[in-house]
């Protein structure tokens, strides 16, 4: 069953093509990592799918609803892209439990929520009296992570989440991510890192230049031309 | 009860800290200074009244109300800022006490914080001074001590905020009582001294307890912390159901722009009530003063609506749908509207009674029309505001259109009551205006919507205006 759909999605920047996708389908319950170079329109494609950037065509579809100008689609697809994502002078349990009570979460489920995660809920997080703008940079990485699992979305849209983490927190997150498809969350994330791709998404995408270059179940074959294609570009 | 673990504990580590003998010092420099100030407004009081006169043209009658005015608010605003680094030393000097221990120490060590005693030697000698002018017995001038002793624990009450809406209600009603007893000190106790003085006695002990209880919270989440806290504003979030006001409270409590600009607001109050006593009995003044006052929050905050939350815009966007993100702003913007005018209505009623319900007319006109006149206009910012930097000299996200928004905001309706005053008098305008303003409110559901589809609209285009 298709839960995300884009279609004939097109976007430019000043006459600059960023994103033009004809078709691109996910099914529910995959793990799709979405691999480029900077600038090749993952994160346009993600703020498209977010609602957060007006498309010059085309149309993005969640479920039964068209993304833009509804809200069904916001309790069902959660997105940790950036800092904005953040509110950086509440610390983190005030965060999580903001986050909770757009969800209709009360304390008591949003701290039993975070804590089916010790992976990334440590004490460092859990404890803190520090406002999230103190962090460090992972674990505000972290925090963002945690806020998008509360009230068990059917779709996660994680835009580098390797990026700013330790080795350790690399590896428990692969772990997390590939559990929480395992229990039929559809994940959907971007990465340089085509090491973490390839260990845990079921599918790749490619996208260069706003379009989509490859798009193919992860194998061993697969990831060798995907090397090869950021090799030789 | 003095807990001598805790203070003998104290001791040994003030006494370990290489620079011990550098606050004995300051300490004594300071207490020094404090004393000598003392004595010197007792010897010059009379000098210092007359100057005052002089250079604010008002009756010598109003001085000591003014003093204690100012001497209130600057008391408050020390204590909020003063005390930020607390719960770091307390947490850092208390390593491995007991907690019943800890909280009883938290407690004597704000209370008797040197620099608060020192500061309310000096504070006491001004009240002192300014209720002896006002000719008022012994119990009252107790009483309006201890009251002034009670402000100290609002502070410290401040510290960590109300985690209840009752106790939140409270210090509201208790921190305007304060402020109201020093505007009218002659007034409260007439009827009964010794009532007045039960009351402040009792008023004391609530908030000694409350501020009591609070610092064991605080102090039990400091020692929870393994790094520490970093003393900022640890305001409670379930103030409030709704998580967007929830949000409100915390931008502006933990952000210094936001900040600064709810301090700058309260002080226009006693600005209006006494620098300005002059032309206060002028209608144009009245006018102009009632619809800036019940609209303080509206033109500071709104004028900049969106770009306050440039920082997490996208998150609002992709958890609230535009509408309940307009309709909040509405709802908050009229609450603000509304406390500000019964507290200016009030200050009025016993200054100039006649233009006490002036800030109710011009309250009903901004809700009706200018919360969605602002929120319009607040489309145009388009620069993100950092919010933790400093209100002063700081015009990040001010242009052309912040300085349209106030003038399109307050002119209008000046212009309207007038052409209503000259030809109907003074109550046929004010009706008139709020007549004019229950219309608006009419209209709200179509302002909402209105700017609900704008905002769908603009939000790609804002959004994207903030990332950059």
């Amino acid at each position: 069953m298709t839960i995300l759909s884009v279609k004939n999605v097109q976007k430019s920047f000043k006459k600059k093509q960023a994103l033009n996708i004809e078709r691109l389908d996910i099914v529910k319950g995959e793990l799709i990592g979405i691999v480029g170079n900077n600038g090749a329109g993952k994160t346009t494609l993600f703020r498209a799918i977010l609602d957060l950037l007006k498309l010059d065509a085309g149309v993005i579809w969640i479920g039964d609803d068209v993304v833009a100008g509804s809200a069904h689609w916001k309790k069902q697809l959660h997105a940790f892209l950036d800092e904005s994502f953040l509110i950086e002078f509440l610390n983190p349990n005030e965060y999580f439990e903001f986050i909770g009570k757009t969800l209709g979460l009360n304390k008591k489920q949003v701290k039993s929520q975070l804590n089916q995660y010790p992976e990334l809920h440590n004490d460092d997080i859990v404890e803190s009296s520090k406002l999230i703008r103190e962090l460090s940079t992972g674990s505000k990485v972290r925090v963002g992570l945690l806020a998008t699992l509360l009230g068990d979305p059917e779709i996660i849209l994680l835009d580098e989440p390797y990026a700013h983490l330790d080795p350790s927190s690399q590896s428990k997150l692969s772990k997390l991510i590939k559990q929480l498809n395992e229990n039929g969350t559809t994940v959907i994330l971007s990465s340089h890192n085509l090491h973490n791709v390839a260990q845990i998404c079921s599918r790749i995408v490619l996208i260069e230049g706003g379009e989509v270059v490859k798009d193919e179940k992860v194998s061993e074959n697969v990831i060798a031309e995907v090397n090869q294609y950021f090799a030789t570009e | 009860m003095i807990d001598l673990f805790y203070l003998k504990h104290r001791r040994k580590e003030f006494f370990r800290n290489p620079s011990f003998g550098a606050y004995i010092f300051v300490g004594v420099f300071f207490g020094a200074m404090v004393l000598m100030m003392s004595v010197g407004l007792n010897n010059g009081w009379d000098v210092i009244k007359r100057f005052i006169v002089s250079q604010l043209e008002i009756d010598s009658i109003q001085v000591p109300s003014l003093i204690l005015w100012l001497l209130a608010i600057s008391d408050l605003l020390f204590k909020i800022f003063i005390p930020k680094p607390f719960p770091k030393l307390f947490y850092y000097h208390t390593l491995n006490v007991r907690p019943r221990d800890l909280k009883v120490g938290y407690l004597i060590e704000v209370t008797l914080n040197l620099w608060f005693v020192l500061l309310l030697v000096l504070e006491v000698t001004v009240a002192s001074l300014c209720v002896t002018d006002l000719g008022l017995g012994m119990e009252s001038i107790v009483g309006l001590l201890l009251i002034w002793l009670m402000n100290t624990m609002i502070s410290v009450f401040n510290l960590s905020l109300a985690n209840t809406k009752v106790t939140a209600a409270i210090v509201l009603v208790l921190m305007c009582l304060q402020l109201l007893i020093a505007s009218f000190p002659e007034s409260l106790p007439v009827t009964s001294e010794l009532t007045f003085l039960l009351i402040a006695l009792g008023t004391l002990g609530v908030f000694s307890a409350l501020s009591y209880r609070q610092l064991s919270v605080i102090f039990e989440q400091v020692l929870k912390s393994e790094k520490g806290s970093t003393g900022e504003f640890t305001t409670n979030l379930d103030l409030f159901k709704d998580p967007l006001m929830q949000l409100e409270v915390a931008t502006i409590m933990r952000n210094k722009r936001t900040r600064g600009t709810l301090l700058m607001n309260l002080l226009i109050i006693p600005y209006f009530l006494f620098l300005n006593n002059v032309t206060s009995e002028s209608q144009s003044y009245q006018v102009m003063f009632s619809i800036l006052v019940s609209g303080l929050f509206i033109f500071q905050m709104g004028t900049y609506i969106f770009a306050w939350e440039g920082s997490f815009f996208d998150l609002l966007m992709t958890r609230f749908t535009p509408r309940q993100f307009i309709e909040h702003k509405f709802r908050f913007f009229t609450y603000t509207s509304i406390i500000f005018s019964i507290i200016f209505s009030i200050c009025l009623f016993f200054t100039h009674r006649t233009a006490a319900l002036m800030p109710l007319t011009f309250c009903l006109f901004n809700i009706g029309w200018n919360i969605p006149f602002v929120i319009n206009n607040g489309f145009s910012n388009k620069e993100k505001i950092d919010l933790n930097r400093s209100v002063f000299m700081n015009y990040q996200g001010f242009n052309g259109m912040v300085i349209v928004t106030m003038f399109g905001a307050m002119i209008p309706p000046i212009i309207i009551h007038a052409i209503l005053f000259s030809n109907f008098g003074a109550i046929s305008a004010s009706l008139g205006l709020a007549g004019l303003g229950l219309f608006g409110l009419t209209l709200r559901s179509v302002f909402i919507s209105k700017l609900s589809k704008k905002l769908e609209c603009k939000k790609h285009y804002l959004s994207a205006c903030y990332k950059s």
